[in-house]
């Protein structure tokens, strides 16, 4: 086994694979992702010269990745259903909740579908931000943005997952109540 | 119900509170599905594709009304040829050249004549394109029921994932026989099914399309020309590369049979593969020829491959012993050697092959019996 991708793998992939399944919200299209990251960095490590942290290097890899995937994937739709209007769908995921999901209280449940109606910008900072536990910093060097991007995005992406939140638990789709302080 | 009221600080800690989700695949399958990625990655772009799908039927009924014409010929060459060769025989089983399970008989992992049609089927694992052939016989009728039969027995019986070809059909051009057509419904699951199984899917039609002889496939989806795939992009047509590859020994488990599988690299010479079949490591394939074999010397004369074995070499087990030769036969009818000799070893057959004698390069391998 190359020696490159056995610490790569020690080190991060736990990160990798994670970043890629909140981005993607599907198990197996992840596990592709994160193979195409492998790919790409076991090509390019040579020429990784150590300005980024390895860890946002390759994070901003598999944003790359990501992003591809999610442009392939609209240019697909695109070809093939070009009538059809995404935005206006009811939330409805064409997968299953992936088992660590499901296994988890609704609000859990509820978040993870409201991600995918955020938009690719706000779901990578979200994802990088608060799952992976980046700071604002770091999100900028991965992102390959001004802090200040990232920080409108963030505050962009909360105000839509609020929205989102409570727009679902109105249509009463979601029985779990937020009961207010007194 | 009572309105829900969230603030950014609830939504900030739902998310901090969102669960590891972990990739279930080990360290060691991941890096083999690296690997086979870096080297699809080469094959794709100079257009790959392979079409194939579980239709059997189809596939068979497609490619016998139209494709045989540009294969007959060499069929019935070879079949004319198998019956003066085997006068004991009736010419029903010269015909299907079936010689697996046969008592006392070692299963053979090669046809040597008669006709095939040959699919080239993922693993399970989804690692390698394995071909199996299926041996079938002149009439319509009997093609068809024998490639049903065969079908049933390569999923459960084999190991092999038969899906992509679900729905898919394959034909010759009419114009230019060396030109595969090949249609997937737009249901295909090849459009929903990741980039792996992309791959996966287009090695398959390049390995079946390969072996019927296809030079370049142009893709249909529906009536509409070429593929969308979301990952590999748009494709209207590939072209098929010629390859020179070794066959080694793959399982994939006690409870299924051992099968011969190219090798994932080319080699350029016939030297450098043979020398891999007995080297190959890692999970997937095992080596072909036994550490306790020891080549000699590897000889070409014209279209004839000499393989000479050291006196000491060990050939104790038939059944691998059998197969290291149809490994190596089939490694030689990459490199377009039409015959082997096999000479020295101090023994003067093994298996059905008689050495000092030259032996016809097979048909194709990994026959599926039909019963």
């Amino acid at each position: 086994m190359d020696s490159v991708f056995d610490e790569l793998y020690e080190k991060y992939h736990q990160d990798l694979f994670q970043f890629l399944f909140y981005m993607v919200r599907n198990r197996e299209q992840a596990e592709d992702l994160v193979q195409e990251v492998y790919v790409k960095v076991l090509r390019s490590y040579e020429r990784f010269e150590g300005r980024s942290s390895e860890k946002t290097w390759l994070l901003s890899i598999a944003k790359h990745v990501a992003i591809d995937f999610f442009r392939k994937q609209r240019s697909w739709r695109e070809k093939m259903m070009t009538t059809f209007d995404w935005m206006s769908q009811p939330l409805h995921d064409p997968y299953p909740l992936p088992e660590e999901i499901a296994v988890q209280k609704e609000e859990i449940q509820l978040m993870y579908r409201c991600l995918g109606r955020c938009t690719i910008d706000q779901r990578l900072v979200v994802v990088l931000r608060f799952i992976q536990g980046l700071s604002v910093a770091e999100t900028a060097e991965t992102l390959g943005w001004t802090e200040s991007k990232v920080k409108t995005t963030q505050h962009r992406a909360l105000k839509r997952l609020k929205q989102q939140m409570e727009e679902e638990a109105a249509k009463g789709g979601w029985h779990h109540e937020k009961i207010p302080m007194e | 119900m009572r309105k829900s009221q969230w603030n950014e600080e609830d939504i900030r800690l739902v998310l901090q509170r969102m669960p590891m989700v972990s990739d279930r695949r080990s360290k060691d399958e991941i890096y083999r599905q690296v690997r086979m990625m870096e080297k699809n990655k080469r094959i794709v772009p100079t257009l790959v594709s392979i079409a194939a799908a579980c239709l059997f039927v189809v596939i068979g009924v497609s490619f016998y009304s139209s494709s045989l014409s540009t294969k007959e010929k060499n069929a019935e060459q070879k079949q004319e040829m198998s019956i003066a060769m085997r006068t004991g025989e009736s010419a029903k089983k010269q015909n299907m050249m079936m010689q697996t399970d046969q008592a006392d008989v070692i299963s053979s992992r090669i046809i040597t004549n008669g006709e095939a049609v040959v699919f080239g089927l993922p693993d399970a694992s989804a690692q390698t394109v394995i071909p199996v052939s299926i041996p079938v016989s002149n009439e319509q009728i009997f093609r068809d029921k024998q490639i049903e039969a065969a079908k049933a027995q390569l999923t459960d019986q084999w190991g092999l994932d038969s899906r992509w070809f679900e729905g898919v059909t394959m034909s010759v051009s009419p114009e230019r026989p060396n030109v595969w057509i090949i249609r997937i419904p737009k249901t295909h699951p090849v459009f929903s099914g990741g980039s792996a199984n992309e791959v996966m899917f287009l090695s398959s039609v390049e390995e079946t399309v390969r072996w019927m002889g296809g030079t370049s496939v142009q893709f249909f989806t529906g009536d509409q020309k070429g593929i969308d795939l979301p990952n590999t992009g748009h494709l209207e047509s590939i072209t098929i590369p010629q390859k020179k590859r070794a066959y080694y020994f793959y399982q994939l488990d006690d409870s299924h049979p051992l099968l011969l599988a190219p090798s994932l690299q080319e080699f350029a010479t016939i030297e450098k593969a043979l020398e891999s079949m007995q080297n190959v490591t890692g999970d997937l394939f095992r080596p072909s020829i036994s550490q306790q074999v020891h080549i000699a010397s590897v000889q070409k004369q014209n279209d004839n491959l000499i393989v000479q074995f050291a006196s000491n070499s060990s050939f104790a087990d038939p059944a691998t012993s059998q197969w290291m030769l149809e490994a190596i036969l089939l490694t030689a009818k990459e490199f377009r050697f039409r015959y082997v000799t096999f000479t020295g070893g101090n023994v003067d057959h093994i298996g059905p092959y008689r050495f000092n004698e030259k032996i016809e390069v097979p048909v194709a391998p990994n026959p599926v019996p039909v019963h």
